[in-house]
C-alpha cells in the first residue's frame, strides 16, 4: 500500500497540468515548464540563469526569465514546485516496527515526530547553531509490510528554515505563487525506480555543493552533503583527487551501511566537470569502502534531476485519482 | 542587500593539509557554508597525509562544530569525534653511524627515483602532441545584399550596404596576326583588235561600249572606241570593214579568241541586224585574258582577330587591374569597362594577303573593394540572422556579386551571400578538458560533445596505450574545425 502525501507548504488546490518547477541551485538558477497529460510528464520549456554576484540581480534575472517562460507558454499556471536538496536539507527513510495491533496512522505520526526531532539535531549539529528552525518537506508512506510484526516505511525530508525562505523569495519576486518544495534525490529516486527496484549510490554535484544518496531497494535510505565549488580549476587533477578524498570521507560517514550498492549515478550540473566521470569510474572504491564489486557508473543527463520534479504532479494527480 | 554569500571552498582546504610542509596544519573553521561532515573529510584527510589538524573557531557556531566532532588528542578517521590541537611531536633522531648512512643512500637512492620518475612524467605529460579534428555539421544560410562600393566612402557603412572602394585603371596594348581567310578570284581582260563590218551603202560607226558576244556563246565584250565611219559596201557584193579594238567585259583565258570568230551586237541598236557583222581576220586576235583564284582579308578575319586580341588584352587588364590593388583586393570581372583606345589593321578587307595583322590599344577602368571589408558588411548584415548557438564557419562564406553596374564613382550589386552557420565551440576549453586525458577517456569526452558530428584524435609519440596521454600543455594540441562536406 502508497499512501502518499503533498509537500508541506503545497496549497491544496486542484494540481495544473502545466505547472513550474524551479532548482535554485548554488550556481545556476534553473525554471521549467512541464506539462502533465495522460500519466506522463513532459518538459515544455526551460530558462538556465547563472548566479549573479547579488541576490537582487539573481530575482530580476529569474523574474525576466519566469516571464519569457509564461509568454511562451501562456497556458501554464504560475504555480512552481521547487527542489530542495544540499546541506541544508535532509532526506531519510524510517523504518518503523511494531506489533500488527498499532494503527499505521498513529504509527506513522509518531514517526515523523521523531523524525523532525531527529533531522532537528542533525542540522543543529552539522551548523552549529542550537536554534536552526528545521521544517518537514515531505512525509510518505512508501510501504507497509504486516506480516507476524507490521513495518512502516516512513519517508521524510527537511530543510533549514532560512533556506526554506530564501527560497521562497526568489519565486515570490519571480512572479510564481509557490506549490511546495520537494526533495531533489527522491523525486529522481523515485523515477530512476520505475523500471526496476533501484540499488545505488547517487551522487549530485551541483555548482556548489555535492549532494551523495544512499538507495536501497528502490527507496531513498540517507543523504549527505558538503558544500564544494565546482568551477574551472588551474589544476583539475588535484580538484578532482581532493574532491574524491571528500567523496570518499562522505562515504565513511554512512557508517551503517554495510555494503553499499554497486551502481553509481551521476547527476547535477558538476558531474559534466572534465575528467569527473573518469576519475569516478576508476577510483578504487572497495579498496577503503564496502562495496563487493567495482560501481558501474552511470552519468545521467544535465537536466534530468531537477525534471524529476515531475513526479510531484504524478503523485499529487495519481492521489486526487484514487 | 548583500552580495551572495562566497562559498567556503573546501577544496583549498583540503589542499592546505596536502600541500602543508609541516605535520601540523592550522584551519580555521568558517562561520558560513560550512559543515560537520566538512570537519570530518577535513581529518580524515589529515589522517590519509599524517598530518595533525588544528582547528580553529571563527565563531560560535564553528566553535560549536568542533565541539561536536569530539575531543580526541590525535587525529581521527572519518567520523571521529575531535580534532587534535596537541603540538606535533618531534621526530626521533637516528643514533648509530651505520643507521644514518643506510638513512642517506637510501634517500639518495629515493632522490634518484623521484627525479628519473619524474622526468619520465613530465616527458610523457608535455612533450606529446595531439591534433584533434572536429567534424561540425554546417547549417547552410543564403541572403542577398545591395552593395554599393563607393570611392567616396571611407568606412563600411553596413546599413546603407555601402563599402568603400577605389578607382583602378590599366591600359594595354598588343599585337595579333592571323591568317586571311577571304578568297578572290583576280586576271586580266582579254584585249585584241577585230574587223567591223559595214554593208550598208553608207558608213556607219559603231560606238564605243557597244557590247558584242562571241556567236553562240555567252563571252560578251565591250568595244574599246568608237570605231568611225566604217566605209559603205563598194558593191554588193562587197562590204565595207574597218578595224576596232575590244576588251572582254570579264577575266579569263576563255576569253581569248583567235581568228575566224564571229561576234553578234548585243545592243546599241545593231543587235540581229545582218547588215553589221565582227569578226576576227586574219592577223587578228583578242588575247591576254586570265584568271587566278588568290587569298584576301575578309571581314570574319578583321572580327575574329579584333575579338581574339581583344579577349588577350582584357585578361591582361584584370590582372594589371588585381595587381595594382592589395592581395585583398577584389575584383569583379564582369563590371570592368573597356574601350579600344587604338586601332589598326594590316590589310583593309578585300587585300590581297596571307596574313592580317592588328595592333590594339584598350583601356580598363573598375571599382574594386577590399574583401574585409565586403566580409565586415557581410558579417554586420547576415550576423543578426545567425541562430543562437551556432556561428559562421570561416572560410565557409561565398559571395557572389549579381548584375554588377560600374557608374563614375560606384559599383552596384546585388551580393549573394552563401554562408554557413556551424555550433559554436569553445575551442579553448575542449583543450583544457582534454588535457591530461588517456585516449580512452580523451575518446569519450569527444564523443559527448554535441556540436560535433564525428572527431579525428591523433596522439604522438605513437607509445602504447596505457602510456599515451593528451598533453597536459593546451598550447601542444591543435584543434582543428572541419565541416562535414570538406
Amino acid at each position: 500500500m502508497i499512501k502518499l502525501k503533498l509537500p508541506s507548504l503545497g496549497k491544496r488546490e486542484e494540481f495544473p497540468d502545466q505547472f513550474f518547477v524551479l532548482d535554485l541551485g548554488g550556481k545556476v538558477l534553473k525554471a521549467f515548464v512541464l506539462n502533465y497529460a495522460e500519466g506522463m510528464v513532459a518538459r515544455l520549456g526551460a530558462r538556465k540563469i547563472p548566479r549573479a554576484d547579488r541576490p537582487e540581480d539573481d530575482m530580476g534575472n529569474l523574474k525576466e526569465a519566469v516571464g519569457e517562460l509564461k509568454s511562451d507558454f501562456p497556458d501554464a499556471a504560475p504555480v512552481s514546485v521547487v527542489g530542495a536538496s544540499g546541506p541544508r536539507t535532509l532526506a531519510f527513510t524510517t523504518v518503523v516496527r511494531s506489533s500488527t495491533s498499532r494503527d499505521v496512522e498513529e504509527l506513522t505520526s509518531h514517526a515523523r515526530e521523531t523524525a523532525l526531532r531527529s533531522a532537528q539535531e542533525e542540522l543543529r549539529s552539522d551548523f552549529g547553531d542550537p536554534k536552526l528552525g528545521v521544517s518537514e518537506l515531505e512525509a510518505e508512506i512508501l510501504e507497509v509490510k504486516e506480516a507476524d510484526k507490521m513495518e512502516v516505511y516512513l519517508f521524510t525530508s527537511f530543510a533549514d528554515r532560512s533556506y526554506l525562505s530564501e527560497q521562497a523569495e526568489l519565486v515570490k519576486r519571480a512572479g510564481l505563487s509557490l506549490w511546495g518544495f520537494s526533495s531533489l534525490p527522491f523525486n529522481l529516486v523515485s523515477e530512476l525506480s520505475k523500471t526496476s527496484e533501484l540499488n545505488a549510490l547517487i551522487f549530485d554535484i551541483g555548482g556548489a555543493k555535492t549532494e551523495i544518496s544512499v538507495v536501497f531497494g528502490g527507496q531513498l535510505m540517507e543523504t549527505k552533503s558538503f558544500f564544494w565549488n565546482f568551477s574551472e580549476n588551474g589544476n583539475p587533477t588535484a580538484f578532482l583527487d581532493l574532491w574524491l578524498d571528500a567523496v570518499s570521507a562522505t562515504l565513511l560517514d554512512f557508517s551503517e551501511v554495510k555494503v553499499f550498492p554497486a551502481k553509481m549515478f551521476l547527476t547535477g550540473g558538476g558531474s559534466s566537470f572534465p575528467g569527473l566521470l573518469e576519475v569516478v569510474s576508476s577510483y578504487p572504491w572497495s579498496r577503503d569502502h564496502p562495496f563487493e564489486v567495482a560501481p558501474d557508473v552511470v552519468a545521467l543527463e544535465e537536466d534530468r534531476l531537477p525534471l524529476s520534479l515531475g513526479q510531484v504532479a504524478l503523485r499529487v494527480k495519481g492521489e486526487g485519482d484514487e | 542587500m548583500s552580495s551572495n554569500p562566497v562559498l567556503m571552498d573546501l577544496f583549498k582546504l583540503l589542499e592546505k593539509i596536502l600541500a602543508g610542509e609541516k605535520e601540523t596544519v592550522e584551519i580555521e573553521v568558517p562561520e558560513e557554508n560550512f559543515n560537520l561532515l566538512m570537519l570530518r573529510i577535513l581529518q580524515a584527510k589529515a589522517k590519509k597525509e599524517r598530518k595533525r589538524l588544528i582547528l580553529l573557531p571563527t565563531g560560535a557556531r564553528s566553535k560549536r562544530m568542533i565541539a561536536a566532532l569530539g575531543g580526541e588528542k590525535e587525529p581521527k578517521a572519518a567520523g571521529s569525534k575531535k580534532s587534535d590541537q596537541r603540538p606535533a611531536p618531534k621526530p626521533k633522531k637516528a643514533r648509530t653511524g651505520i643507521f644514518r648512512r643506510f638513512v642517506l643512500i637510501a634517500s639518495l637512492l629515493l632522490v634518484i627515483l623521484l627525479f628519473l620518475g619524474g622526468g619520465a612524467y613530465w616527458a610523457i605529460s608535455y612533450l606529446p602532441r595531439a591534433e584533434v579534428i572536429l567534424t561540425l555539421n554546417p547549417i547552410p544560410l543564403v541572403k542577398e545584399l545591395s552593395v554599393a562600393v563607393n570611392i567616396s566612402a571611407e568606412k563600411v557603412d553596413a546599413e546603407k550596404g555601402i563599402i568603400p572602394g577605389d578607382l583602378r585603371t590599366a591600359e594595354e596594348s598588343g599585337e595579333k596576326s592571323v591568317q586571311a581567310t577571304g578568297t578572290a578570284i583576280v586576271g586580266e581582260k582579254a584585249k585584241g583588235t577585230v574587223t567591223f563590218v559595214n554593208c550598208l551603202d553608207s558608213p556607219k560607226t559603231f560606238t564605243a561600249g557597244t557590247v558584242i558576244k562571241v556567236e553562240g556563246k555567252d563571252l560578251t565584250y565591250t568595244i574599246d572606241a568608237d570605231v568611225s565611219d566604217v566605209p559603205a559596201r563598194p558593191d554588193p557584193e562587197t562590204c565595207g570593214s574597218e578595224v576596232g579594238s575590244i576588251t572582254s567585259v570579264k577575266i579569263g583565258s576563255q576569253y581569248d579568241q583567235s581568228v575566224g570568230i564571229e561576234f553578234d551586237f548585243v545592243g546599241g541598236g545593231y543587235a540581229n541586224d545582218p547588215t553589221y557583222n565582227v569578226y576576227i581576220a586574219s592577223g587578228q586576235s583578242v588575247a591576254g585574258g586570265s584568271s587566278q583564284e588568290v587569298t584576301i582579308v575578309s571581314a570574319d578575319d578583321q572580327v575574329a582577330v579584333l575579338e581574339e586580341l581583344k579577349k588577350e588584352l582584357t585578361e591582361e587588364g584584370k590582372k594589371s587591374l588585381a595587381s595594382s590593388g592589395g592581395i585583398d583586393e577584389v575584383v569583379v570581372e564582369e563590371a570592368i569597362k573597356s574601350e579600344v583606345t587604338e586601332k589598326k589593321f594590316s590589310h583593309a578587307v578585300g587585300e590581297q594577303t596571307d596574313k592580317l595583322t592588328l595592333s590594339l590599344t584598350m583601356k580598363f577602368t573598375l571599382i574594386t573593394y577590399k574583401g574585409s571589408d565586403m566580409q565586415e558588411l557581410v558579417l554586420q548584415s547576415i550576423g543578426a540572422l545567425v541562430p543562437a548557438g551556432f556561428t559562421l564557419f570561416p572560410g565557409e562564406t561565398n559571395i557572389d556579386p549579381l548584375e554588377p553596374k560600374l557608374s563614375s564613382n560606384k559599383l552596384s550589386f546585388q551580393a549573394k551571400v552563401s554562408a554557413r552557420v556551424v555550433p559554436e565551440v569553445d575551442v579553448e576549453k575542449i583543450k583544457a578538458d582534454l588535457a591530461g586525458r588517456n585516449p580512452g577517456s580523451a575518446q569519450e569526452y569527444l564523443s559527448s560533445l554535441t556540436e560535433a558530428t564525428a572527431y579525428e584524435l591523433q596522439l604522438w609519440p605513437n607509445l602504447p596505450e596505457k602510456l599515451q596521454r593528451v598533453p597536459r600543455n593546451t598550447g601542444r594540441i591543435t584543434i582543428t574545425l572541419v565541416t562535414g562536406e570538406q
